[in-house]
């Protein structure tokens, strides 16, 4: 027995020497989770980095919330209804460097381009994919990118230029921001490669994924963007007309017939729809789009009350103007607008309307948010062909978008007044759709409008055009350096 | 364990004693006579009684009585027993009535202290050891072993973190050393390591012994850093089977309510609100006077009256104990079941425990542990400040609109009038969702004692523990989440556990010397797999969780993981004369948690004792009798990650996306790889002193100590455009440093006795490193508060964890100078002043700063038990001293004005110069994170205060009962604070998802589940 034992305990300790390290290894058939070691592989693989990547932007860091304050409760047509706290400072001018949606929209777009800088540097050395679908997926990446910083150079200027997927902190740590024309170059490039190699249509006609005219259109938005302000560069009216052209040309889209249909679930993915944030879902719905934008006080139909329009912008259009009625709420469960929580009309479009019981879904809705539409390229047309060339051949866009609206057509204009006419047609055909900061900054006119406004003009600075660096990364990243006024 | 050491080692005497005894049986008397406790009179039960000089004895039996044949009538009988003096009774010819009481022995020194694989006798302890015996810890009617600890040891810190059924427990010994990883310290139950206290029945602990310092942790390597906690569950003696049953019932109630708005007030407050919308010409007047016109004046409605209910609770224990020489059990089975002061919020333990000894011959010992338990929970949501019910039952009692009844016309629950608010009736909270939580667990260990030699002991143990738990939950489609359609989920996960240990151990003395080596060689795994599967839109909410098909949506998800521990560990004790001792141990673990080129560590320690006492200038002293000098050093360590942290993951996620109609999966990078990632270690200094005096009349122990935790493990931050916001990382370096102190006293001995116990610890902790960041910024207000709360803590070098940061509170703006002399965004007069921390004449985030701390100066407990008779009393208070709390429940019941209820002292808000300095005007936020929101959490509570009858043993053994004893006693009876949250003892995001929130975000008030104040009647009975 002693013996024994000692030959036991012998064997124990040669046993656990021998067999330490295999027993310490952990083993991938363990895991619940993919190493980036041997993935993307597959046609399958790349799809899971595509979905995974596009559903980011559908989160309430971006445009299911956070991305609304900055674009549009910032402008002069959209208020908030809080009368304190980080929502009413889009409100007042009032944000500061730690503003959460300041803050998530940073966040979650660099989490998309990280995504994004996955597919573009891992799709192509994939094993199992044709030369063909490697275009294709670098392609949607590097449409996924271009979108990401497009919205983040709007609203943060100068940006840290990340086209490399990060897997080591340290290189990354002490970044310095890139010019914003080097973003935008980066942009266009993005858009060219993507307009390039993206099919027209992918394989069985699922909408969602980025195609050729989706890099177009976006494209003729980019350079719409890069040719007023900040950049002001004049060679790219031209630039944006003719890719506007291209969308316009290929007879891919059409506008709807009646305003009021492109608001409906039913009718997302319409063939008005050249992109957009895709939010249908069989369970319980996850956007809050229209939850936050309907009134508080109107029964089974009731919404949290995030947000309102203002009578005076809806007094400008005129009632023949067929849009009005599915732009403004202004009548629901047997109360009128005065008496709505806040004594305002709505916003009519994200209200998902003609829903049958509001109350279901835990009030989440599946409405599509447009990123960008046939008629707004339709309107990029027109403004960048205006600018470019003068009216001659931008009635024809701009007439389709007011003959829909059930507005006289245009002509005989001069370049001026038909650049007020097409920032006029803008305005209400594009009214709270992601656009009106941006617009505003475009025109230079942020300065007259915010600077004037109400709610803004206290604490207007023009320094406000852009929004600060979040707190965090400038602590963490002092190099970056923060923007004038903050 | 040191009763049952000893009563094997007399046991084994008695064994070799007998047969001598039989071979010398001759012209023998017989004497008769009865043994007692000297303290109340009740009959000593297996007392050894001997011959002085001779090798014959006998024990007594039920009734104290034993009848023993000596062969001398002049001689002299010993009565030994354990845990009393023994005493030498001279018969001189008596043989009959002979009427022996035995005083108790509270001198500690023979004690035994189990440590780290092996036990100790206290005397030759050189760590920092503190026992506390179940006797002592059963005098508290809880329902987790932890709570039991509360104020009772010095350095070991209690705290709970709510007042739900079976809620958690927190427990710190000296401090906090690690963000990331647990700071729980390690529980080793009977040897087993990594059980938890959740499971165990309290009343099967027969001791619990708290090793502190490296010396006595160093042992249990990559685990100890935190301390030990060495449980010791009952075990059988031989004799006669014993059989007893403990029982009590517990009545419970919320120990105060928050002061609210009733309706009339609230009414005020709302007709304030429209008069100004009408005197300013705000849009919103119509919305709000026609909201208002519809208000019944005469409801009333307390919705804290609506959920609080009287909270019951009961606890029935058996327990049957004993065998023979060879063989020898101890069978226990408890049940119990609390009902929350929350309705339908409840909690039930059944356990049923087995430990089995058995000798195969005079070197096999073999023996087994078995515990099966079984828990189950309905448990009420808390802890939420908003999201998507707007806050949960705690909360909502809270802010639910006073003028609104519990249901409407039709008998449905009321929504708040502005139907479009996300704040849930709290009562439907409470009825319209089950949240089920089930947990089946086996802890089993097997084990053998051989001992190869004389001296040398080889003991090797399998130790297999099984967790099964699932999750049940339900909500019905008058909840918002799933309105209409309701909502079920049923979430399982399983737990697997093994460990083989292997010890050897050698003891030798010779002359002046007497040393014992250990050493041994352990393996271990855990593995885990969930499940879960949730379902919406149920076709039918009959069924709930039990039939998922009913839902037309379901989802489903499922995690698994593995990891191993293998390790070497050694241990020398060596002692001259008895009076300089010395200490050397150390553990090697290797751990497949760690990256590849740091898969093992060494943790080595060192500890030397002198005892004075036992030099010459003090052996004989009469004052004197125990004096010991300890100090160690050494290192310990936290496996402060999880499993899979240095390495790269992407995760899927079901529904990430959609094309259409089509919903898809997605994958997204998860983690970046730290192939770097190492061992939290842990340096620990330790000096400290034991002295007994006068007989042990008075016995009081010091220590100092002084940790430094290095390689700490944090989710670093990283800039967020790298597209991740933190990795896992070894950055920093934290301290902690602190004295203990317990003084034990006997004031009075005899008929009264009146003893009293006095502990106290101050841990002061600091951050020392922090990689290559100056401070970390944390935010606690999970998330609902806005971005006045993105920051709510700081970690900063050269301070302490738990602090608090944010603006300090200066008021209200009286007028439009103090706006204009102070300008700050959005400020008019009315509105919240922050003090100009930085004095550059505004308001900026640049004048946040910390306001505050939640970690306690010091914590102490003070117990006084008294007996006198037949009678015991017990009064123990327990308290905290300088911490604060962040009160975020504030943040929404301080508004003024608001249609959510509000505390009655918004009452007193601003309107108009000088009208009020703490509540703002009308309709104005409470503002962002600020001093205004901290209070004072210090407080001292008369924890326990307990009285006990037990019945005389003349009335009992006519019954044949060994021992009745009845008591009655209160919990938190008295508690002397200035918070005025519902109980300063709260922790909000103690079951936070993140390990590192729950290191970091102390005193965070939420709305968490209010501690209670209990009256108990209890029985305890002895066959």
């Amino acid at each position: 027995m002693r013996n024994a034992c000692k030959y036991l305990i012998v064997a124990l300790a040669l046993l656990a020497a021998t067999a330490c390290s295999k027993f310490l290894e952990e083993r991938t058939e363990d895991f619940d989770f993919l190493t980036p070691d041997n993935f993307p592989q597959t046609e399958n693989d790349a799809e899971l980095l595509l979905a995974g990547t596009l559903g980011k932007f559908r989160s309430q860091s971006y445009y299911d919330r956070a991305y609304y304050f900055l674009a549009e409760v910032s402008g002069e047509l959209v208020n908030s209804t809080a009368t304190s706290g980080s929502r009413y400072d889009f409100d007042a001018y009032t944000w500061q460097p730690n503003n959460e949606y300041v803050v998530n929209l940073w966040n979650a777009s660099y989490d998309i381009i990280d995504g994004a800088n996955t597919m573009i540097r891992k799709v192509p050395v994939a094993g199992q994919l044709s030369d063909e679908k490697k275009r294709w997926y670098v392609g949607a990446g590097r449409f996924i990118r271009a979108l990401a910083y497009f919205n983040l150079v709007r609203n943060y200027g100068k940006l840290p230029l990340l086209t490399e997927p990060v897997t080591d902190p340290e290189p990354a740590a002490n970044l310095a921001r890139a010019e914003i024309n080097e973003v935008y170059d980066l942009i266009a490039a993005d858009l060219q490669y993507a307009s390039d190699s993206l099919p027209a249509a992918w394989p069985g006609g699922l909408p969602g994924r980025p195609d050729q005219d989706a890099a177009r259109a976006l494209l003729a938005q980019v350079y719409l963007t890069m040719a007023g302000a900040p950049l002001r560069d004049n060679t790219k009216w031209a630039a944006a007309a003719s890719y506007a052209k291209m969308v316009i040309d290929g007879g891919r889209y059409e506008l709807l017939a009646d305003f009021g249909d492109l608001w409906k679930v039913a009718n997302n993915n319409n063939r008005e729809s050249i992109y957009a944030i895709q939010y249908y879902t069989s369970g319980t719905g996850v956007s809050v789009m229209s939850v936050q934008s309907r009134p508080g006080n109107v029964g089974k139909e009731s919404g949290w009350n995030y947000w309102t329009t203002s009578k005076s912008f809806m007094d400008e259009f005129p009632d023949t103007d067929k849009r009005k009625a599915a732009t403004f709420l202004t009548s629901m469960d047997g109360k009128d607008y005065p008496a709505f929580s806040a004594g305002q009309p709505y916003l009519g479009k994200w209200i998902d309307a003609g829903r049958a019981n509001f109350q279901d879904n835990n009030r989440r809705t599946n409405l599509n948010v447009p990123v960008i539409r046939f008629a707004d390229v339709l309107l990029i047309y027109a403004e960048a062909e205006n600018e470019a060339n003068g009216p001659a051949n931008a009635y024809t866009a701009i007439n389709r978008v007011r003959d829909r609206a059930g507005l006289p057509a245009l002509g005989g204009l001069t370049q001026a007044q038909f650049r007020d006419s097409v920032r006029k047609e803008r305005t209400h055909e594009l009214a709270f759709e992601y656009n009106r900061r941006y617009d505003l900054i475009r025109w230079q006119l942020l300065d007259q409008v915010m600077g004037n406004d109400t709610l803004s003009k206290k604490s207007y600075t023009p320094n406000k055009a852009l929004y600060p660096i979040p707190e965090n990364e400038l602590q963490l990243n002092p190099g970056l350096g923060q923007n004038d006024g903050y | 364990m040191n009763k049952l050491f000893s009563t094997k080692i007399r046991w084994l005497l008695l064994c070799l004693l007998t047969p001598t005894f039989l071979v010398h049986a001759q012209s023998l008397t017989t004497v008769k006579g009865t043994v007692a406790a000297a303290r109340d009179g009740a009959p000593l039960v297996g007392v050894t009684v001997a011959v002085a000089g001779r090798n014959i004895g006998t024990q007594t039996d039920a009734r104290g009585a034993f009848r023993l044949q000596v062969p001398d009538p002049d001689g002299t009988l010993v009565f030994t027993y354990i845990g009393y003096l023994s005493r030498q009774e001279p018969l001189n010819g008596r043989t009959g009535g002979i009427s022996v009481s035995l005083e108790e022995d509270e001198r500690k020194l023979e004690e035994v202290v189990v440590v780290g694989y092996g036990q100790q006798k206290r005397k030759d302890v050189t760590g920092a050891v503190t026992s506390v015996s179940g006797a002592e810890l059963n005098k508290l009617p809880v329902t987790r072993a932890d709570q039991m600890l509360q104020g009772k040891l010095p350095g070991v810190q209690v705290m709970n973190n709510s007042g739900r059924p079976g809620g958690s427990v927190r427990v710190n010994i000296r401090g906090s050393n690690s963000i990331n990883g647990s700071n729980d310290p390690l529980v080793v139950i009977d040897g087993v390591i990594g059980a938890s206290f959740q499971d165990i029945n309290p009343n099967d602990i027969a001791s619990m012994d708290v090793l502190k310092d490296a010396s006595a942790t160093a042992i249990y390597g990559s685990r100890g850093a935190n301390g030990v906690i060495m449980i010791t569950t009952r075990r059988g003696k031989a004799g006669k089977t014993k059989v007893s049953y403990n029982t009590y019932t517990s009545w419970q109630q919320v120990a105060n309510k928050l002061d609210l708005l009733n309706a009339g007030e609230y009414l005020q407050m709302r007709h304030a609100l429209l008069d100004l919308y009408k005197s300013t010409g705000d849009a919103r007047a119509p919305a709000l006077e026609s909201e208002l016109s519809t208000i019944d004046p005469a409801v009333n409605t307390d919705w804290q009256d609506e959920v609080y209910q009287s909270g019951q609770q009961m606890s029935h224990e058996l327990s049957i104990s004993g065998g023979s020489e060879k063989t020898r059990f101890m069978l226990s089975a408890g049940y119990m079941k609390q009902r929350g002061i929350i309705k339908r919020s409840d909690f039930t333990r059944a356990s049923l425990r087995l430990n089995l000894d058995h000798e195969i011959n005079s070197r096999l010992r073999v023996g087994l542990n078995l515990y099966v338990v079984k828990s189950g929970e309905n448990r009420a949501s808390e802890n939420r400040a908003g999201g998507s019910e707007g806050g949960d039952i705690i909360q909502n009692a809270t802010r639910f609109d006073p003028t609104l009844p519990v249901y409407d016309a039709e008998g449905e629950y009321n929504r708040m009038r502005n139907a479009g608010s996300q704040l849930e009736n709290p009562v439907a909270q409470i009825y319209e969702r089950e949240r089920r939580y089930n947990t089946t667990r086996l802890v089993s260990s097997l084990f053998a004692n051989y001992e190869v030699a004389r001296d040398l002991n080889f003991r090797t143990s399998f130790s297999y523990d099984y967790e099964d738990n699932l999750n049940k939950f339900f909500t019905s489609g008058k909840l918002m989440e799933a309105l209409n359609t309701g909502m079920a989920e049923a979430a399982t996960s399983k737990y697997n556990h093994w460990i083989i240990e292997n010890t050897l151990t050698y003891d030798k003395t010779f002359s002046d010397h007497r040393f014992t080596v250990l050493g041994g060689f352990t393996a271990e795994a855990e593995e885990g797999y969930s499940f879960d599967a949730t379902g919406r839109k149920l076709t039918t909410e009959v069924l709930q969780y039990n039939d998922l098909s009913a839902a037309s949506n379901a989802l489903i998800s499922s995690g698994h993981g593995r990891n191993t521990l293998a390790s070497f560990l050694g241990r020398i004790n060596y002692a001259f004369k008895d009076r300089y001792l010395l200490t050397l141990s150390g553990r090697a673990d290797g751990a497949s948690k760690f990256a590849k080129n740091n898969k093992w560590a060494f943790f080595p320690s060192a500890a030397l004792a002198w005892r004075v006492s036992e030099e010459e200038f003090l052996r004989h002293s009469g004052f004197v009798n125990n004096l010991k000098l300890r100090v160690s050093y050494g290192e310990s360590g936290s496996q402060a990650i999880s499993r899979y942290q240095s390495l790269a993951r992407i995760t899927l996620g079901a529904n990430a996306y959609a094309y259409g109609n089509t919903e898809l999966v997605g994958a997204s990078n998860n983690a970046m790889a730290n192939p770097n990632l190492t061992w939290e270690t842990t340096r620990q200094l330790d000096a400290g002193m034991d002295l007994s005096i006068l007989k042990d009349r008075i016995s009081a122990s010091v220590d100092y100590y002084q940790k430094t935790t290095f390689n700490l493990l944090y989710s670093k931050p990283v800039a967020a455009y790298t597209g991740y916001t933190s990795i896992m990382s070894n950055i920093g370096k934290m301290q902690n440093r602190g004295w203990e102190f317990e003084i034990n006293t006997r004031n009075l001995t005899g008929a009264f006795t009146w003893s009293t116990n006095l502990n106290f610890s101050a841990n002061k902790n600091k951050v020392l490193e922090l990689g290559d960041l100056e401070e970390i910024y944390l935010n606690g207000s999970a998330g609902a508060l806005g971005s006045g709360f993105s920051r709510t803590g700081v970690l900063r070098i050269g301070h302490e964890i738990g602090e608090f940061y944010g603006y300090v509170f200066d008021g209200i703006y009286q007028n439009a100078k103090e706006v204009a002399d102070l300008p700050a965004p959005n400020a008019q007069p009315g509105t919240v002043k922050f003090r100009d921390v930085n004095n550059d004449g505004e308001i900026t985030p640049d004048d946040r700063t910390i306001i505050g701390s939640a970690m306690p100066d010091f914590t102490y407990g003070f117990s006084n038990d008294f007996s006198y008779r037949n009678f015991d009393l017990s009064i123990f208070f327990q308290g905290s001293y300088g911490n604060d709390i962040l009160n975020l429940n504030l943040f929404k019941l301080e508004r003024s004005g608001n249609e959510e209820n509000s505390l009655r002292k918004v009452l007193d808000y601003w309107h108009g110069e000088g009208t009020s300095n703490t509540i703002q005007a009308l309709d104005q936020g409470t503002g962002d994170m600020s001093s205004r929101y901290i209070e004072d959490g210090s407080y001292l509570r008369l924890k326990n205060l307990m009285l006990g009858y037990t019945l005389p043993a003349v009335i009992t053994t006519r019954w044949g009962i060994q021992q009745v004893r009845i008591y009655g006693s209160a919990q938190n009876l008295l508690t002397f604070t200035k918070y005025t949250g519902y109980d300063p003892e709260v922790n909000s995001r103690s079951d936070d998802s993140s390990q590192q929130n729950r290191n970091l975000l102390w005193g965070y008030d939420l709305g968490s589940y209010p501690a209670t104040r209990s009256y108990t009647v209890g029985l305890n009975v002895t066959f």
